[in-house]
């Protein structure tokens, strides 16, 4: 079986640790997200992949071929910048071409692979342009169709949608995941943006200070995060982190957080009164209630401060005793006057318990 | 209290490139229209006439009744705020936001409390004896923001204001534009090409394209009733599907008809079609949040199959393919790639264009 397989890979750059102990396997035919925010690690990782720089120890392994030590046009690995980075000088159909060329392949044949992609990406009509008269998302499909044209063993994707306005990236998102699912492509995309991952990827791998804090299926990372930084890379909005401690009081465990306190006998085996832990709750998990008469297992008063709409949903951010938190709502909503007088229901269903020390979840 | 009037407004830059066409609008008194379009619109040229930056090559602009198209940009009593914050970078911050009350001659004392209220407001207090050139970018334009709402204005004018300050800080900014807009009541213009933004702030949409404005309404009616099919378009994530179809009549009833999906309306609609589209070749709209996706089959449910899911953790968009025709659904039920599912188009939530795209209903 192909794919990609990192082992041990570490990096310092300037006495600095960029990549610690560094361990991933991506199978051949999968879309693998590196998410991480930026000075994460992700670019590093990605130029070592595509051998643009070395490692100060570890292994890469691609195709089941060790290329640690091997120049990146022996490597068979095709990578797309946030940047596109063109040729300003070449015309489109150049630009393309050109990684074929370097292989030394014959016209016609460049020809015909040009054109395979060109279709695939959309782009024959873009083909005699020159890259200043392109606009920022057919310039990204060039870039795209360029690297495709390698028929690389692996794909290095750079945050590629990060320049691109909100309409574009949705369209790229989809026909990114499109094409890789009918190309069956190898693909590592670094990005900051979990939308981009729960879109797309079939798996991610979560890159924090230069170490993977999980790897595995998406849905899976997603419901069952191993740790609150994993949770609020992986969330958008970001998940609402609660600061809480457990008290037993007549026979009842009560979980006291700042704004209220729940009953949570429930979790009686995993919390304990020594620790302090932090409750992780989504902002759609959370509703906005018109009165307290609900069927939630928890539901409180806030403030609600401001309504943020995200085109056809709304994130709105609320206050309790000047705790901040932010909801997600399915739909559209106003505010009509300042600081309006809200209820929020939540259910104990839905709550990710943290360790306030380690981080790891509880729960 | 000043509402804003453009009366057929062209301008051409360079005597060839047209920025904005025949422009006619009136942007509310006392309101806040976000102005949103695709970069190159002419956004930013509507707000440097109104602002007096620029001569209009055609057209007048109104404050209320009074004609202002000749006035000085210092004659028009408007404040303005820009992507880039403009500070003066060698004076503290607190001079910064003097310099509008100076120039309007204020006394010392008046100036000092007016400054610190505005600190206060804008949370740079601790900024106030720092060199504003030293500071970051967002606290900068804070103190922007500061210079223009710290004297009384008719009209506030932002343009992108946001653009380039960081996530983080850009909540904090938006709720102090937000508390602005409810505390000073004074007419607002927002620029920007983010639609969250426009939809969050605005009291008002106008939505532009190409030197031209296609439409100035509520947030509500730019979302349930866009004009036309760029406007449906534009707004939502993903946008409102549009599907070409035909308009039939069997009998006495009523259809609109894609493929083999036939779809009853009433004869008032059916009316509304017949009297405001030439042909019966017509455009269906139905917003991805409005389509119900089942398993099952109901009465008025079609079989669809699944192309595509993206997941957003919160919500599922899924590309689903009836035929050849393609669309797209976002809900919170799971659905796989490969599967069928049944879909229905409620009919409240259709909206129905003329092939050349404007709303018929």
């Amino acid at each position: 079986m192909g794919g990609l397989k990192l082992i041990n890979i570490s990096k310092k750059i300037g006495g600095k640790k960029v990549l610690d102990n560094v361990n991933l396997t991506i199978p051949e035919g999968v879309f693998t997200a590196l998410l991480g925010p930026a000075g994460a690690g992700k670019t590093t990782l990605l130029r070592i992949i595509a051998g643009v720089e070395s490692p100060d120890s570890g292994k890469i392994i691609i195709d089941n071929k060790d290329v640690t030590g091997l120049p990146p046009k022996y490597r068979n690995v095709a990578m797309v910048y946030q940047t596109f980075a063109l040729y300003p000088h070449m015309k489109v159909f150049d630009n393309i071409a050109n990684p074929l060329k370097a292989k030394g392949m014959k016209p016609d044949e460049i020809r015909r692979k040009v054109m395979d992609v060109a279709e695939l990406l959309r782009i024959p009509h873009l083909l005699e342009r020159y890259p200043r008269e392109l606009s920022g998302g057919e310039m990204q499909r060039v870039a795209l169709a360029r690297a495709i044209v390698k028929e690389a063993s692996v794909y290095l994707l750079d945050e590629p949608l990060t320049n691109l306005d909100y309409k574009l990236r949705e369209r790229m998102r989809e026909e990114l995941r499109t094409m890789s699912r009918k190309m069956k492509f190898t693909i590592i995309y670094a990005t900051s943006d979990p939308i981009d991952v729960l879109t797309m990827a079939d798996q991610v791998a979560v890159i924090l200070n230069g170490k993977i804090l999980a790897q595995g299926p998406v849905q899976e990372v997603y419901e069952r995060p191993c740790c609150v930084e994993v949770a609020a890379a992986l969330s958008f909005p970001p998940i609402n982190l609660i600061d809480a401690i457990v008290e037993r009081r007549n026979g009842t465990l009560i979980l006291k957080m700042p704004f209220a306190e729940i009953e949570g006998t429930r979790w009686a085996d995993k919390l304990s009164t020594e620790r302090k832990y932090l409750i992780g709750i989504r902002p759609h998990q959370i509703v906005l209630l018109k009165d307290r008469s609900a069927e939630y297992d928890v539901v409180l008063e806030a403030k609600l401060h401001l309504a943020h709409v995200i085109g056809s949903e709304t994130i709105c951010y609320i206050s309790i005793n000047g705790y901040n938190l932010r909801i997600l709502l399915p739909y559209i909503y106003r505010m009509t006057r300042e600081e309006e007088k809200v209820f929020i229901g939540f259910n104990y269903d839905n709550l990710l318990i943290f360790d306030g020390q380690t981080h790891a979840r509880v729960v | 209290m000043v509402a804003v009037t453009l009366h057929n407004i062209t301008h051409i830059y360079d005597r060839r490139v047209k920025a904005l066409d025949n422009l006619n609008v009136e942007f509310k008194d006392r309101k806040l229209s976000a102005v949103l379009g695709p970069s190159g619109c002419g956004k930013t040229t509507l707000l440097k006439i109104i602002a007096g930056l620029l001569r209009p090559t055609e057209g007048r602009v109104y404050f209320d009744s009074r004609d202002v198209t000749d006035l000085h940009p210092r004659d028009r009593n408007v404040s303005m705020v820009f992507q880039f914050p403009v500070v003066y970078v060698t004076m503290t911050v607190h001079d910064n936001l003097a310099i509008p009350l100076q120039a309007r001659g204020f006394s010392k004392g008046e100036i000092h409390r007016m400054v610190k209220e505005v600190a206060q407001f804008l949370d740079v207090e601790q900024y106030l004896n720092v060199r504003a050139g030293r500071l970051p970018l967002h606290i900068k334009q804070k103190v922007a923001l500061g210079r223009a709402i710290i004297r009384d204005f008719d009209i506030l004018i932002l343009d992108e204001p946001l653009t380039y300050i960081d996530p983080a800080a850009r909540l904090e900014l938006r709720e102090r534009i937000v508390r602005i807009k409810l505390e000073r009541e004074k007419t607002m213009l927002y620029v920007t090409h983010d639609q969250a933004e426009a939809l969050t702030l605005g009291d008002m949409i106008a939505i532009m394209k190409d030197g031209k404005l296609l439409q100035y309404s509520s947030p509500e009616d730019v979302y349930y009733n866009p004009k036309n099919t760029f406007v449906a378009w534009f707004i939502g994530n993903p946008g409102m599907n549009l599907i070409n179809c035909e308009y039939v009549r069997k009998g006495e009833k009523n259809f609109i008809k894609f493929k083999d999906v036939e779809i009853a309306i009433s004869d008032q609609l059916a009316k509304l079609i017949s009297d405001r589209s030439e042909t019966n070749e017509i455009i269906l709209g139905i917003r991805p949040e409005h389509v119900r996706l089942s398993l099952r089959r109901s009465p008025d449910s079609f079989p669809a199959r699944v192309e595509l899911v993206e997941e957003l953790g919160y919500l599922t968009i899924s590309v689903l393919k009836h035929e050849d025709i393609e669309f797209r659904v976002k809900s919170p039920t799971r659905v796989k790639e490969g599967e069928e599912v049944y879909v229905e188009f409620p009919k409240e939530n259709l909206r129905i264009f003329t092939r050349d795209g404007f709303l018929i209903a």
